[in-house]
């Protein structure tokens, strides 16, 4: 048998009995816990759009790239350590045995990313999931972990000390914090070499949208990264191969490696830094469709809610006056002027985010106001608030109707007037216009009482109902509901009053 | 054929020569490697076992020249060898720690590995500790342990840098017993040491290394002979001589040229190699 082949039978055979051992090593049970936080943050209670969800899970496990890159290091380090190479070396084993070992390790990280991003992804796609995955992103994520796993193998074979590896991980950290297109820490571009491109995993800014991240550089970041991981596997392992072969190694890998990470990263640094979409092509290519008399226009990825929107329309149509014609899409963060506004009556604005079935249902709450508001008279103009209502009598219908025609959308409001405090704005994202605390509270009184009651008090008052003139106080007076007068304040938007 | 050849060999650290052109051969039984702090000792047995490499000269262990990269591996496959230092990986139980090695030594098959593995625990006498993780082993049973990493696999050649250090009388006896079992099993070992005593109870044949030099390759008996007619017991401390201690009884022995109105004495392996590598006090004549 040669070497080679009895090497490869020993490598599994020293891996073997660390496996279990190093699947619950505290490092990456705490590494597991805090990235199954983030996955769980991000997705838990919201209706998953796959390609965003995707770039969010790699990043998720991150925790677990760091915690095994301290294992590693620590692993990889053992020998040193413990002064055992003395033993080691006179052993008859080709020497790359050991450290090729300590690389199979990384099934073990491995294992806990896999479980991260497939737990998280199989929880995404079953709550009204839309868009697909982006695999070369969930890759992505597990290419860092086996990077890092490398990289701390071939750092710790390398240094004996133990503060080193916690010191070049804090720089990692710092460099990737740095290299967020959100980042103000410091320009990330440095001589026109980019590079957050060359980063191990690429921070989404915040405010990117699925079909910003479609335009990510991930297929050739994926070649980037099993680039740099196959060269931390090779420095690990780099003293140990036979003379022989070490010298072709040097000259073929390590030759063709350092070309692939140069060309790769010169093709990154010829992209833009920050791929921008062009929304006003997008929102002129959007497709609407008819459905009840009511024109969806809706990016093709987010086909799957409509069904849901419009079941929100009916639900708030049910009990009160609505006047919608069209509901829109628009991406939320995004401003590209006026392109994106959309006018008239009759227009509802939806963003890119929804509630995952069976968890509260926040987005369709807000939606639900918004179609209320259209039976009261308040338009929609597009993103961005317009005026202020915060003592008009008015806002009180779309709140209550939201509140019984969406199912727990009384807890919803609940929880709304409780995170806007004293107020007396609601925060509350209702498209344009900023709603009063106070008439939340009598919309939370109201919802208590028969539907049939207020929907016929409110038929009473056709014109006072829509008359901006008519304060809270009054209206909730119809109701013999007591409210505070309202508070004598500046208006902190610096809006108008609404129309 | 003898089991291991050491033909010429050199070892320099920089400027300073530690090993110079020693040359012996090794056949089946015990044999001793004494000789002073810095004599050479470990460098020269890290040459056998393969970790360091001579400067020039050769080492053929069982028939593999250790300087041909095509027949290191195997020659390391006939080995097994103690180091001066111990190493190990304390997390590991003391039954994982020899699989471990045993893999490494190439021992190839679970059932085979797991044998071997065993008979080295059990010829250790560790079979009640062997799945107790190492850093709860006392000094003496890390030293138990560590002759198991030798002997796992029963290699034809076992190497022990001074396998007895700091243990207690009780423990140094059951080291002798295993080491003399080895040789019963028909392997070349070669063990350095201080004590005298392990020499004489354990080996057949004494080489002494002084300055990086063979100066002596015979039996213990030989080695005694060295002192004969050399060792005296006096009342007075002796003015020259090699070296002189003062006796439990109050009188002085001293190895050397004979004090006034000195008894002569039956010389000893100690005496004998005191005679060969002891130095006068700085000031005096040597012998």
């Amino acid at each position: 048998m040669s070497d080679r082949l009895r090497g490869g039978a020993a490598v599994w055979a020293l891996a073997r009995p660390e496996l279990a051992g190093l699947l619950w090593h505290p490092f990456l049970v705490g590494g597991a816990v805090v990235s199954g936080f983030l996955a769980w943050s991000r997705l838990w209670g919201r209706a998953a759009v796959l390609p965003l969800e995707s770039v969010w899970l790699a990043g998720a496990v991150l925790p677990v790239a760091g915690a095994g890159f301290l294992l590693a290091a620590w692993v990889g380090g053992r020998a040193r350590r413990n002064r055992v190479r003395e033993t080691v070396d006179a052993l008859p084993h080709p020497r790359w045995v050991e450290p090729a070992a300590q690389l199979a390790l990384v099934v073990v990280p491995l294992c806990w990313a896999g479980i991260v991003e497939v737990g998280g992804l199989v929880y995404a796609w079953t709550g009204a999931a839309v868009g697909s995955p982006r695999w070369s992103e969930l890759i992505g994520g597990l290419l860092v972990v086996v990077t890092l796993w490398f990289g701390g193998v071939a750092l710790g074979r390398a240094v004996a000390s133990g503060v080193v590896p916690v010191l070049t991980l804090l720089v990692l950290t710092y460099l990737h914090l740095i290299s967020s297109p959100d980042a103000q820490i410091s320009d990330s571009d440095l001589k026109g070499i980019s590079l957050s491109k060359l980063a191990l995993w690429i921070p989404p800014s915040i405010f990117d949208t699925p079909e910003q991240v479609v335009l990510r550089p991930s297929g050739f970041h994926v070649g980037f990264l099993v680039s740099v991981a196959t060269a931390a596997g090779f420095l690990a392992v780099r003293r140990d191969l036979p003379a022989g072969w070490l010298g072709r190694a040097e000259k073929t890998v390590g030759a063709s490696l350092g070309v692939l990470v140069l060309v790769l990263g010169n093709l990154l640094v010829r992209q833009p830094e920050t791929p921008r979409v062009d929304w006003s092509a997008l929102i002129a290519a959007q497709p609407c469709r008819d459905i009840d008399g009511v024109e969806y226009c809706v990016f093709d990825m987010y086909q799957g809610w409509v069904d849901d929107w419009r079941d929100t329309l009916t639900a708030v149509g049910a009990v009160a006056p609505i006047d919608v014609t069209r509901v829109v899409q628009r991406p939320e963060h995004t401003t590209v002027g006026g392109d994106i506004k959309v006018t008239g009556p009759g227009v509802v604005l939806t963003g890119t985010a929804w509630d995952r079935p069976g968890g509260l249902p926040v987005n369709r709450f807000e939606l639900a106001v918004s179609v209320g508001l259209t039976a009261v008279g308040m338009t929609v103009t597009g993103d961005g608030l317009e005026c202020v209502a915060e003592d008009q009598g008015r806002s009180i219908l779309p709140l209550w109707a939201a509140a019984v025609a969406v199912e727990r959308g009384d807890t919803v409001l609940a929880g709304i007037v409780d995170r806007s405090g004293a107020g007396p704005f609601l925060d509350l994202d209702s498209g344009n216009t900023a709603l009063g605390v106070r008439a939340a509270e009598v919309a939370i009184v109201l919802a208590e009482r028969p539907t049939d009651q207020i929907t016929a008090r409110f038929e009473k008052h056709p014109t006072e109902i829509r008359d901006p003139a008519t304060s809270v106080e009054a209206m909730a007076e119809w109701f013999g509901i007591d409210v505070a007068p309202a508070p004598m304040i500046d208006n902190p938007f610096g809006q108008p009053t609404c129309p | 054929m003898s089991i291991v050849l050491v033909d010429r060999v050199d070892r320099s650290y920089g400027s300073n020569l530690v090993l110079d052109g020693v040359s012996f051969e090794l056949d089946v039984g015990v044999t001793a490697l004494l000789g002073p702090n810095g004599a050479g000792k470990t460098t020269l047995l890290r040459c056998v076992a393969t970790v360091l490499r001579a400067d020039s000269g050769k080492i053929v262990v069982n028939g593999f020249d250790v300087g041909r990269p095509g027949e290191l591996v195997s020659a390391r496959g006939s080995l097994g060898y103690m180091p001066q230092e111990l190493g190990f990986y304390p997390g590991f139980t003391v039954r994982r720690f020899l699989d471990h090695v045993a893999v490494l030594k190439g021992i190839g098959g679970v059932g085979v590995r797991r044998r071997a593995v065993e008979a080295a625990i059990g010829a250790v006498g560790l079979g009640d500790r062997a799945d107790e993780r190492i850093r709860k082993l006392s000094g003496g049973m890390r030293r138990r342990l560590g002759l198991a990493v030798a002997v796992v696999g029963s290699p034809p050649v076992l190497i022990l840098d001074e396998p007895t250090v700091g243990l207690d009388p009780e423990q140094r006896m059951r080291f002798r017993e295993l080491i003399g079992m080895a040789s019963v099993d028909g392997s070349a070992v070669l063990l350095s040491t201080h004590q005298t005593e392990d020499v004489a109870a354990l080996c057949e044949r004494v080489l002494v290394i002084d300055g990086g030099r063979l100066v002596f390759d015979g039996s213990p008996g030989g080695l005694t002979e060295v002192a004969r007619g050399r060792v005296w017991l006096s009342d007075y401390r002796p003015d020259g001589g090699l070296v002189s201690w003062k006796t439990g009884s109050g009188r002085w022995r001293s190895i050397g040229d004979p004090p006034e109105s000195a008894r002569l004495l039956e010389p000893t392996l100690e005496d004998g190699y005191l005679a060969l590598v002891g130095r006068p006090p700085d000031g005096e004549a040597g012998p």
